[in-house]
């Protein structure tokens, strides 16, 4: 067998075009059209596949609740002195009816490092048992230990003898 | 000219595979390494929303089928990969046997081959328990209850597979564990030497062609590795399509 017979037979594109007849413009004119095809093919493929890729990997909604209105139960459930740990939508908070009669109400996360707080009878006073951070029970605010600032407060009021708890912000029907 | 693409490229076209009859199975290797991709990257993409926690995790399941948009097609692709995994290797395995591909100097290729198989069924064992549903729960129990039937040390044996002496918290931690780190490290550590083992050797011809006077081959690149990139899409469709159609592989609910 001559080498040139090999040469052949290790060739299996024979039918294809045969470059070295074809001008230098016409080989990369094909090129580049082929080029462009699969390059524009592939992107278009990459595209389809985005959008479901994304949604998938986006963040899924929030699960909290929101509420604008609780009703806590009756008022005389709860003399003065006392309180409740409660969640408001998915939010802690704290109730309490003061020995002085004034009811108030809070999100309960610490301002430190968002341990619940809790009300503590005997010192009269909103204590949290993660690093000891001390509250005003009125207001909310400061009194001891490392939170940085005061509670968020939440509206407390008696309605037709029922403890109704809002959100102190605006927007919220008060 | 240093840069090794460059060398890969000009070992690839010096590369050449032989054109006979049975040249379809040498497809099937490269179908099994487009199932290894497709099982990386849906796993990859199950562990963005899956929770490994024996009260959790049937719940992130079943959020990533009914909730995250598209879960149900990542989840059906990463299960029905798994089956069609195993298949397409069994494939893959007999056609080199019954090509004896295996002979010398293939021996190592072979055995590599049967490390892979075993890896992808260890997956496939691992992978099972991790929905914590009904299904995988027992099914795994009995597998590692088949275990616990070995004499002398078989006790032992299922305890350590466990994690403890019930099904829990520690069996999900080994399982995931297995699942997601050590078996993709051995089956990418495997995979290499199976394909380096391939490349050193070339591809096998069967008897009947080596005898041939005239014997007609193809270039690697671009020739194989184009009519490789038809199967892949051709294949990556048909998956599609039994995933899509099939809504899901077995189980669910
Ligand atoms: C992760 C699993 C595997 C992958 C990704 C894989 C991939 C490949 C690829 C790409 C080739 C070259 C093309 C071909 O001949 O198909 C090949 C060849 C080969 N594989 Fe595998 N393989 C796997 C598992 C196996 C198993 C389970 C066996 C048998 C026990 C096996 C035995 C062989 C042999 C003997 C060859 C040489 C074929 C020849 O030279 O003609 N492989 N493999
Ligand atoms: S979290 Fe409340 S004091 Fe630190």
């Amino acid at each position: 067998m001559t080498t040139q017979q090999e040469e052949q037979v290790t060739t299996t594109n024979t039918a294809e075009v045969d470059y070295a007849t074809e001008t230098p413009s016409e080989v990369m004119n094909r090129r580049v059209f082929m080029g462009s095809m699969i390059g524009i093919f592939g992107a278009v493929m990459a595209a389809v596949a985005a959008g479901p890729l994304l949604s998938y990997l986006w963040p899924p909604k929030s699960t909290a609740i929101k509420i604008d209105k609780l009703v806590l139960g009756k008022v005389a459930e709860f003399p003065a002195g006392t309180s409740k740990n409660f969640k408001f939508g998915s939010i802690p908070a704290l109730f309490i009816h003061s020995p002085d009669g004034s009811m108030h109400a809070f999100n309960a996360t610490c301002s430190h490092l968002g341990c619940t707080v809790q009300y503590q009878t005997a010192k009269n006073n909103i204590y949290c048992a993660c690093h000891g951070g001390t509250y005003d029970p009125a207001t909310g605010n400061v009194v001891a230990g490392p939170p940085p600032e005061g509670l968020h407060k939440l509206l407390a009021s008696v309605e037709a003898g029922e403890i109704v708890i809002r959100p102190e912000k605006a927007g919220a029907k008060a | 000219m240093a840069f090794p693409l460059t060398a890969a490229i000009k070992f690839a076209t010096k590369k050449e595979v032989p054109v006979h009859k049975q040249s379809i199975w040498y497809y099937m290797g490269g179908i099994c390494m487009l199932f290894v991709v497709l099982q990386l990257v849906t796993g990859l993409l199950l562990m963005v929303h899956y929770v490994p926690s024996f009260d959790g995790a049937y719940q992130s399941v079943m959020a990533i089928n009914n909730k995250i948009p598209f879960g149900w097609l990542i989840r059906s692709m990463h299960s029905w990969g798994a089956n069609l995994f195993i298949a397409t290797l069994v494939i893959h395995m007999f056609s080199t046997y019954f090509m004896k591909a295996y002979r010398s100097p293939r021996e190592l290729t072979w055995f590599s081959g049967l490390g892979l198989i075993g890896l992808a069924m260890v997956f496939g064992f691992t992978g099972y328990l991790l929905p914590m549903d009904e299904m995988a729960f027992f099914a795994s129990k009995v597998g590692v209850d088949v275990a616990g039937e070995a004499p002398f040390i078989g006790e032992l044996v299922a305890n350590f597979v466990r994690g403890g002496e019930e099904i829990g918290q520690g069996t999900i931690n080994r399982f995931f564990l297995i699942h997601v780190c050590a078996l993709p490290a051995a089956l990418m550590g495997a995979l290499g030497l199976h394909l380096l083992l391939i490349q050193i050797h070339g591809i096998s011809e069967p008897e009947y062609f080596k005898k041939l006077s005239i014997k007609k081959y193809e270039k690697f690149f671009p020739d194989f590795i184009m009519n490789d990139m038809f199967v892949w899409g051709g294949v990556t469709l048909l998956f599609l399509a039994i995933v899509c159609l099939s809504g899901s592989c077995s189980y669910w609910y």
